[in-house]
């Protein structure tokens, strides 16, 4: 039974490479998502061996759908695709668990070489970005953990894509009353009382691309 | 309603402060209209007022012009019944002369208005085009990376070493697309502020070209937005017209504070150049520092440009923090 993947990005031309790549390589991509929503959703149906997220995605990133996918089915390896300036999110996805970072130019050989590993349980860093993980831990420039509920986050990005409470609400099938609910947690949590400034804060945390 | 009253020739008396051509003119028709009432003289007043703006008159130097020219025609009179007709008369003529005044104090509003949202709205593109060439061009650059691996397995080593030169070159591609996207759409403008944006643009600089770039602050707090992106693309002008034109090793910036106004100035060592002459041509280097003068006075701001050929540049900056 081949290694079964699961490959989540919003654009078809970097899934499309990544697919025959891998197939040629003998994996098994059982499942296409174009964000991190739907990621999860067919990640937990499907339950693959190997979930490969680019870490910019509409609706829900790759880091916070790699979250909710390890904490549902822990024994999923999740890779993350990264581009050169998005290696901040590295340390933080260390922390949850992730088991590669591959950056998206290389998303080939590379990707397998993380693949690979991961299914022999070692965490692979793309050379490009290993450079800045090892900075980042010097640096201690890492952001400190955000105090919001995955729930929350993913009520942040929708907010801060600029979708309604009502749209949010309806994108994760509940009320618009909860929605609006975590909405003000939100604001409460982080202190910050405008829209413009979740906008920020979303942006500073990479849930969204400025 | 007033009559024609007897009046003395004013016109041979000159005031300093004007040219005596002006001064002359604005004499005679307050007089012709004290006179006869004609309203072809207030459409005088009007004239004269507008070649005032033209002249670059103050609108003091207006009022004083009409008081020197009034006070004599009143002297001439001898009671309140006399003098109350000139009066009214003398304040509507006036009106008149510096009603000019008040429509290019109006268009320069509007004008500014009009600056201030082309401002916003190049803004929202610069950030489109930076999106598109970074993020957009990014993904397709990396599907092309993918797919170059792809046949990369299929040919032998000689080959093989030839694709990597290929995708040594999209990398090069890649790296430039991303300076470029944020020098464009500097994220750590909105996100860290004008001090954090301005070092990052320096080092940059410096690391991307010969020009070494210094940043010095006496204070970093947060300014309104308008104020940090119009200071920002103004240094970004300055270092660009201190690269090209002035041929520059070294710029200095300075950001301070004085009570209610934020003050920059950036100092380079270049070779400088003729102010007046550059600031009239229509030349790239002219039109970077009307655009940067632009952008200053739509907040109120100001830039103070000394220069002179081998002497390098230096450019002070204000801008009022109250808007």
């Amino acid at each position: 039974m081949p290694i079964q993947v699961l490959l989540a990005d919003d654009h078809q031309i970097v899934r499309d490479g990544m697919k025959v790549f891998l197939e040629r390589e003998g994996y098994k991509v059982n499942a296409e998502a174009q964000n991190g929503q739907e990621a999860v959703r067919l990640a937990l149906k499907l339950q693959p061996d190997v979930v490969v997220l680019d870490i910019t995605m509409p609706v829900l990133n790759g880091l916070d759908a790699a979250r909710e996918i390890l904490h549902n089915a822990p024994s999923t390896k999740a890779i993350l695709l990264s581009m050169h300036d998005e290696s901040k999110y590295v340390l933080e996805g260390l922390r949850i668990g992730v088991k590669g970072f591959v950056t998206k130019t290389h998303a080939g050989e590379d990707l397998v070489q993380a693949i690979r590993q991961a299914l022999r349980g070692i965490t692979y860093v793309s050379p490009e970005l290993s450079q800045a993980v090892f900075e980042a831990i010097q640096t201690k420039t890492d952001v400190r953990e955000d105090p919001l509920t995955p729930r929350e986050r993913q009520i942040l990005q929708l907010v801060a894509e600029g979708k309604t409470t009502k749209e949010s609400a309806r994108l994760l099938n509940i009320s618009a009353k909860t929605a609006e609910t975590h909405r003000a947690r939100i604001m409460e949590k982080l202190n910050i009382h405008e829209t413009a400034g979740l906008v920020r804060y979303a942006i500073r945390r990479g849930l969204i691309r400025p | 309603m007033m009559g024609s009253y007897w009046l003395p020739d004013m016109s041979t008396k000159a005031t300093p402060r004007l040219s005596n051509d002006l001064e002359a003119m604005y004499v005679a028709a307050l007089q012709d209209y004290l006179r006869q009432h004609d309203e072809s003289c207030l459409h005088r007043a009007y004239e004269l007022g507008r070649r005032a703006v033209r002249e670059g008159r103050s609108i003091l130097e207006m009022i004083e012009l009409h008081q020197n020219a009034s006070r004599a025609f009143l002297s001439r009179t001898n009671s309140l019944q006399e003098t109350v007709p000139v009066l009214e008369a003398s304040a509507l003529f006036l009106r008149e002369a510096i009603s000019p005044f008040e429509m290019t104090n109006r268009a320069y509003g509007e004008a500014n208005a009009a600056l201030q949202r082309l401002n916003e709205t190049l803004e929202a593109e610069v950030k489109r085009f930076a999106h598109a060439l970074h993020d957009d061009a990014g993904q397709l650059l990396a599907a092309a990376h993918i797919k170059l691996e792809d046949i990369a397995r299929t040919l032998p080593a000689d080959l093989r070493e030839r694709l990597q030169e290929v995708r040594q070159v999209l990398d090069q591609i890649e790296d430039q697309l991303r300076g470029l996207s944020h020098e464009l759409r500097p994220l750590a403008l909105e996100d860290q502020g004008l001090l954090p944006a301005l070092q990052i643009l320096a080092a940059a600089i410096s690391r991307r070209t010969a020009l070494r770039v210094t940043v010095e602050a006496t204070d970093s707090t947060r300014l309104p937005g308008k104020i940090e992106t119009a200071l920002y693309r103004v240094v970004q002008e300055a270092l660009k017209n201190s690269a090209k034109h002035a041929h520059a090793r070294v710029v200095k910036i300075r950001l301070w504070r004085e009570e209610d106004l934020m003050c920059c100035s950036i100092e380079d060592d270049g070779t400088g150049f003729d102010y007046n002459a550059v600031s009239s041509s229509r030349t790239r280097q002219g039109l970077g520092l009307l655009g940067i003068q632009e952008r200053l006075h739509v907040l109120g701001g100001d830039c103070e440009i000394r220069s002179a050929p081998g002497q390098g540049t230096t450019l002070n900056i204000t801008v009022p923090l109250e808007q």
